[in-house]
């Protein structure tokens, strides 16, 4: 038994997946047609027109080959052990090109991700990680990972998100967004590991009542439990609790590069369904000018506002299309949370985002709500209230202390002598970080303050949490001693924007 | 001579030399960060009520 391989340009890719199919799964040759067309086809048509795709047969998927052993394979029915890789790339390809070492260094730049086709019909698509630079119309920033993967027996590297469809019988929406969400944590940090369809089924085995398989889905609990069995501080939020501040913490946790598992429903409730987001599109400047002014929901803040004619815009509120990974769809679809399946059609048109659930770091113990609240009360009503009669744009999200100093580090237009303040502060694994703008200067990806607080420290009190602030001409500290507040005149020219928590596909 | 180097030390020597730090321990501070204090308390209350009422309702969502 040998690994047989095919080279196709797109527009050939229907012809060689229905072959494929034929001889490798023995898929009926009547229901091909409809098979391709509902299942694949789609996946394929969001890929740019010039890529090439390279196919191997007899691939062994450690997450098909994990449900197989777990389940399938227990069926009557024979289900095939392996499944087929789908390799694409940028441009033309020929199979000498990996075996001439120059050609194949550049193949590797050109390498742009896999689909896994597994043997579960119609529920084809497998595993995946596609790179957006291989959509037709990227125009994103997304969290992405880098995966190590193979392609004609060679190495290969891709930047993505991971994606598969639900086989409904061991993984539905929910184990899916779990094993995607894993997947993705797991191959980007030490911290984490991926886990398998079976680790998932297993770990909810103890506070599940019924089997597990054949998968009826999971609820929101048993998620966010799964994810704390996983190694992660989860927290829960509902819309019909958070209500207008709700698309402000999801908005924030994605701008944090926190990948959030939401739960879809339409208002009859014949439809929940789980998915992630991962992302935003990219923000025109002009966007900005749409910017409403942010009321808080506490009055006593309100009124201060009023009374000093502040104006705060919130980053958060800006109108976007969000980055999906769903498993019913092609990966990184676009859509507004307003319309979350406009992609759908029919009863699903009128599907809202319920709840979220955010797979955090244990240690950060102040979370969205909290901190975004402490900040605007520091802003607003603290002792070194920001002046009157003015409009800024409030930026808030999470960021790791190490990759927020390394950044800024390198950022030039950061002045010197607050650069080494921030460098040297001492700071938990991860911050909050509040940038504040102005509308002119947002547009053109600048800030002319910030505030950084300490994300382990949920006791809100005596602004413990606060590591700095530097706004208006003054840097605020806690004095190390007596933990009192000690200002010093600085004056801050504006700087760039940190953006290092999503990666940009333009 | 092994020698410490802290530009953090440096900038905060300069600073109080320009008589440029000032404590924020006056009443008006004082009042400001207990007035503070209380206000998160209330929006803290105000959480923990919705925090609560997110995972109650959470069971009930099965996502399939």
């Amino acid at each position: 038994m040998s690994i047989s391989k095919y080279i196709v340009p797109k527009s050939e890719a229907c012809e060689l997946i229905k072959q494929l199919l034929f001889e490798e799964f023995h898929l009926n040759d009547g229901s091909l047609d409809v098979l391709y067309e509902r299942s694949i086809k789609p996946h394929f048509d969001v890929l740019r027109d010039d890529i090439y795709f390279l196919a191997e047969t007899n691939y062994v998927d450690r997450v098909y080959r994990d449900s197989y052993y777990y389940y399938y394979s227990s069926k009557l029915n024979s289900y095939k052990r392996n499944c087929i890789k789908i390799s694409i790339f940028d441009g033309e390809i020929d199979d000498d090109d990996f075996f001439d070492n120059v050609k194949y260094k550049i193949l590797q730049d050109r390498y742009l991700g896999f689909y896994v086709l597994r043997p579960t019909s119609p529920y084809i698509i497998g595993r995946s990680v596609i790179s957006p630079k291989a959509l037709k119309i990227p125009g994103m920033r997304t969290c992405t990972a880098i995966f190590n993967t193979t392609s004609n027996g060679l190495n290969f590297q891709v930047n993505g998100f991971p994606h598969s469809s639900q086989d409904t019988e061991t993984i539905s929406c929910a184990e899916t967004s779990l094993w995607a969400v894993m997947e993705y944590f797991g191959n980007k940090y030490p911290y984490y590991e991926p886990v398998m369809p079976s680790e998932i089924i297993e770990k909810l085995n103890d506070i599940s009542f019924e089997r597990q398989v054949p998968s009826k889905g999971l609820n929101i609990q048993q998620i966010s439990y799964a994810l704390k069995k996983f190694g992660f501080g989860t927290k829960i939020y509902s819309s019909g609790e958070y209500r207008d501040e709700f698309e402000k913490l999801l908005s924030c946790y994605v701008e944090s590069g926190i990948p959030l598992i939401v739960a879809m429903e339409n208002k009859t409730g014949s439809i929940r369904h789980a998915l992630l987001v991962v992302g935003r599109e990219i923000i025109n400047a002009d966007a900005f000018d749409t910017l409403q002014p942010y009321v808080p929901q506490n009055l006593f803040l309100q009124k201060i506002m009023t009374t000093r004619n502040i104006v705060i815009c919130d980053h958060d509120g800006l109108r976007k299309s969000f980055v999906f990974i769903d498993d019913n769809r092609p990966v990184y679809q676009m859509a507004t949370l307003a319309d979350p399946a406009v992609h759908y059609g029919g009863d699903w048109c009128d599907c809202r985002i319920t709840y979220f659930i955010a797979p955090l770091y244990p240690k950060i113990y102040l979370e969205a709500f909290e901190a975004r609240n402490y900040v605007i009360s520091f802003l607003i009503s603290g002792p070194q209230p920001i002046a009157n009669n003015q409009e800024i744009i409030l930026k808030v999200y999470l960021a790791s202390s190490r990759s927020y100093k390394n950044e800024l580090a390198t950022n030039a237009s950061f002045i010197e002598d607050l650069k080494y303040l921030v460098m040297e502060a001492e700071m938990p694994k991860f911050i909050w970080v509040a940038e504040i703008s102005t509308k002119e200067l947002i547009k053109q990806g600048q800030a002319n303050g910030l505030v950084i607080v300490d994300a382990t420290e949920p006791n809100i009190h005596f602004n413990k949490p606060l590591i700095l602030a530097i706004y208006e001409g003054n840097l605020l500290t806690l004095d190390g001693n007596f933990c009192k507040l000690q200002r010093k005149s600085v004056h801050l020219p504006s700087f760039s924007i940190y953006e290092h928590n999503l990666n940009a596909f333009e | 001579m092994i020698k410490k180097i802290s530009r953090t030390e440096a900038i905060n020597d300069r600073l109080k030399k320009e008589e440029k730090v000032t404590t924020l321990d006056k009443k008006e501070h004082i009042d400001a960060i207990v007035l503070m204090n209380e206000q998160l308390d209330a929006v803290r209350r105000e959480y923990r009520m919705k925090d609560r009422n997110s995972q109650n309702t959470a069971a009930q969502v099965i996502l399939s």
